[in-house]
């Protein structure tokens, strides 16, 4: 799975530079260096290196047997992998369904009331089951953006179209 | 002569922009965040400045900066209270002083560590802070007599030294900088006016916004990777009654301080160098004129002094290029650069002239940060072990939280709390591929310098005009060793790798 993910990274950079560079050709050309220079010289740059990239990791999946294990290989990990404990499966996914479903109701429900469920919701995820603290925290934070934000820096949260 | 009195003239009148309440408070704030933010093992200094900006867009730029620099400067120390007393340093520059503060602790000498490190660090931010104010000034002077060709090849120079990030695959590192150069380009072109690849967004016209891209590289892509890898026990440390070093051991650590302070500061200067290569690099150089090497890895003063020394140090080696040239030398100071341009600062060499007042105020401040580092960390040791007992359950969504306020607040948009969280899964696909996000950041904040470098200096001498002046040729030339260095080294450990042993 790794492996993959380390071909997938280059393979989507390559893909979006190849649509700049085909994207310049559309730019209307100008005297002396154009808009259009700049932006093909680093997407052609980016073409050779995201190639060597994408090989390499295409050679390790072609040299991996089937059924070696990858869990322990994750890149970026810093513990120890043998002391590693295995998150439970979906928390992840259930946190950035949270974070999404909180980005996609602020406008509707307000800064305020979709923060505090966005933060209760995603404390509990995380593995903290005291009600107290969940509430707490939440009403800390949302008492401190109000201070912060709204008083201090004059900028106005998100009050929500269902209270309007 | 001249030039030394002018300067002490002037940063006289830094200091005395100081005298207030206001600027003294915000050091202190600076001071204590950052410490908080590089002792929690998982918050990089970048994060922690990154995670501020939004709450400065109220203040003046020079008190702004005051902050946000007072947060890098502590973040390099504040590392080193959980490296010494848990073995798990807050930052990637205390990974060497953990290799013997941690074995100073299991000797029940966590005193000892702390003590080292806090003391190592206030001196090699002091003497990095007086080598960023004797050669910035200089520096900028020379700079300002630039070329557009010298300029384009310094910020190619800048970049490709971005190898570094890539810890062994320097590949992937330069993927990452093309990338963050490619999305630069999106917008309107300031030359032109022709819009690029906007794809009919209105709000793409000016650009990517640095803030939140910078908010969710760095804040949303660790929170992410953190809760995939399950990385939520908050292990604790107990720092007990325990003796801290004499006046006596101190001074016997001089020469180590001093030496490591220079070389963390040189290293601090080259951008993609940071405090992480400093660290061990001031951590090796002290072993090999250690007069007891074999003690390094169990439990040496020096090794902790050395480390500490060099990550403070290049704080003030970092901003020398930022201030003189507009090129950041470390993936914190990149994101000052996207805070500076929030107020409407920009970091270019005539910015000492210009904006006189910013940068000898600056310079003042470090003085100060250095002074109130030394007094919080005396005074709060235990406290700051504590407090790093946050549970990660709180600080992953407080932090989220903060991205998304803080990525709303830049223009009350929400065009960019959706550029923090694509940028945040981005970031967070990156790393788990292997990929530092930091050079992404380094593209997009040096891509605007290098191309108008680029087309000013082709619109003045042609192309050949790279080649044909001698200071932009060998600085180029330079760039392509830094360039080629690394790529062919990694080509040849792989060969070795893979040829049949005899």
């Amino acid at each position: 799975a790794l492996n993959v993910v380390e071909m997938l990274v280059p393979i989507n950079i390559l893909a979006f530079a190849t649509y700049l560079f085909l994207g310049t050709f559309f730019l209307p050309s100008t005297e002396g260096v154009g808009p259009a220079v700049v932006p093909r010289l680093w997407a052609s740059a980016l073409v050779p290196f995201c190639c060597i990239l994408i090989v390499r990791s295409a050679r390790r999946i072609l040299a991996t047997p089937p059924n070696a294990s990858t869990e322990s290989s994750l890149a970026g990990r810093r513990d120890d992998p043998a002391k590693s404990i295995q998150p439970p499966r979906g928390r992840l996914t259930f946190f950035l369904v949270a974070l999404f479903l909180y980005v996609l109701t602020v406008p509707l429900l307000g800064y305020y009331l979709a923060t505090w469920l966005f933060l209760g919701a995603t404390m509990w995820c995380l593995g903290e089951r005291r009600w107290l603290h969940m509430i707490s925290i939440s009403l800390a934070w949302l008492l401190l953006s109000y201070l912060v934000f709204e008083r201090l820096l004059y900028v106005p949260l998100p009050a929500g179209r269902i209270w309007q | 002569m001249n030039h030394l009195t002018d300067l002490l003239t002037n940063l006289q009148h830094g200091f005395s922009l100081l005298m207030g309440v206001g600027p003294m408070v915000t050091i202190a704030a600076g001071v204590i965040f950052g410490i908080l933010v590089g002792a929690m093992p998982g918050l990089s200094p970048a994060m922690g400045v990154a995670l501020l900006v939004p709450f400065t867009y109220g203040m003046p730029a020079e008190l702004a900066i005051i902050l946000l620099v007072s947060v890098y400067l502590a973040a390099d120390y504040g590392g080193s209270i959980t490296a010494v007393t848990i073995n798990a340093p807050g930052t990637p520059s205390a990974a060497a002083t953990a290799l013997d503060g941690y074995q100073l602790t299991l000797q029940g000498k966590p005193g000892y560590g702390l003590g080292v490190s806090l003391v190592a660090s206030t001196v090699g931010g002091l003497i990095g802070t007086v080598v960023l104010i004797l050669f910035s000034i200089p520096l900028a002077r020379l700079a300002v007599k630039c070329h557009p060709a010298e300029y384009f090849a310094i910020a190619v120079f800048g970049l490709t030294c971005v190898s570094a990030f890539g810890r062994g695959n320097a590949a992937k590192a330069f993927v990452a900088t093309l990338f963050g150069l490619l999305l630069e380009t999106i917008g309107i072109d300031f030359i032109s006016g022709v819009r690029r690849f906007t794809f009919g967004i209105e709000q793409l016209e000016y650009g990517i916004s640095l803030v939140p891209a910078l908010i969710g590289l760095f804040a949303l892509s660790e929170v992410f990777l953190q809760i995939e890898q399950g990385s939520l026990d908050t292990p604790v440390a107990a720092v007990s009654q325990t003796a801290w070093p004499s006046w006596v051991e101190y001074w016997r650590l001089r020469s180590t301080i001093i030496v490591s302070s220079l070389v963390g500061t040189i290293i601090g200067v080259f951008p993609g160098a940071g405090a992480t290569i400093a660290s061990f690099i001031a951590y090796d150089t002290a072993r090999r004129m250690s007069r007891q090497p074999e003690r390094f890895g169990q439990g040496s003063l020096e090794g902790v002094a050395a480390s500490e020394a060099a990550n403070s140090s290049s704080v003030g080696g970092a901003l020398v290029p930022l201030l003189t040239l507009g090129i950041p030398g470390s993936a914190s100071t990149a994101v000052l650069i996207g805070a500076l341009m929030i107020h409407k600062v920009d970091p270019n060499p005539r910015l000492v002239s210009t904006q006189p007042d910013l940068v000898y105020g600056l310079f003042a401040s470090l003085f100060v940060a250095n002074a109130m580092l030394l007094l919080f960390g005396l005074f709060g040791s235990r406290l700051w072990v504590r407090v790093t007992a946050i549970p990660k359950p709180w600080l992953f969504p407080l932090i989220v939280a903060v991205s998304v306020i803080g990525s709303y607040a830049v223009q009350n948009a929400y065009i960019d709390v959706a550029s923090c969280l694509v940028f945040g899964l981005i970031g967070w696909a990156m790393r788990r591929a292997g990929f530092p996000v930091a050079p992404v950041v380094l593209g997009i904040v040096l891509g605007g310098i290098a191309e108008k470098s680029f087309r000013q200096a082709v619109l003045m001498g042609g192309y050949d005009v790279f080649v044909t002046r001698p200071a932009s040729l060998a600085i180029l030339l330079v760039a392509t060793l830094s360039f080629a260095l690394p790529l062919w080294r990694a080509a040849r450990s792989r060969v070795k790798a893979s040829s049949p042993r005899a």
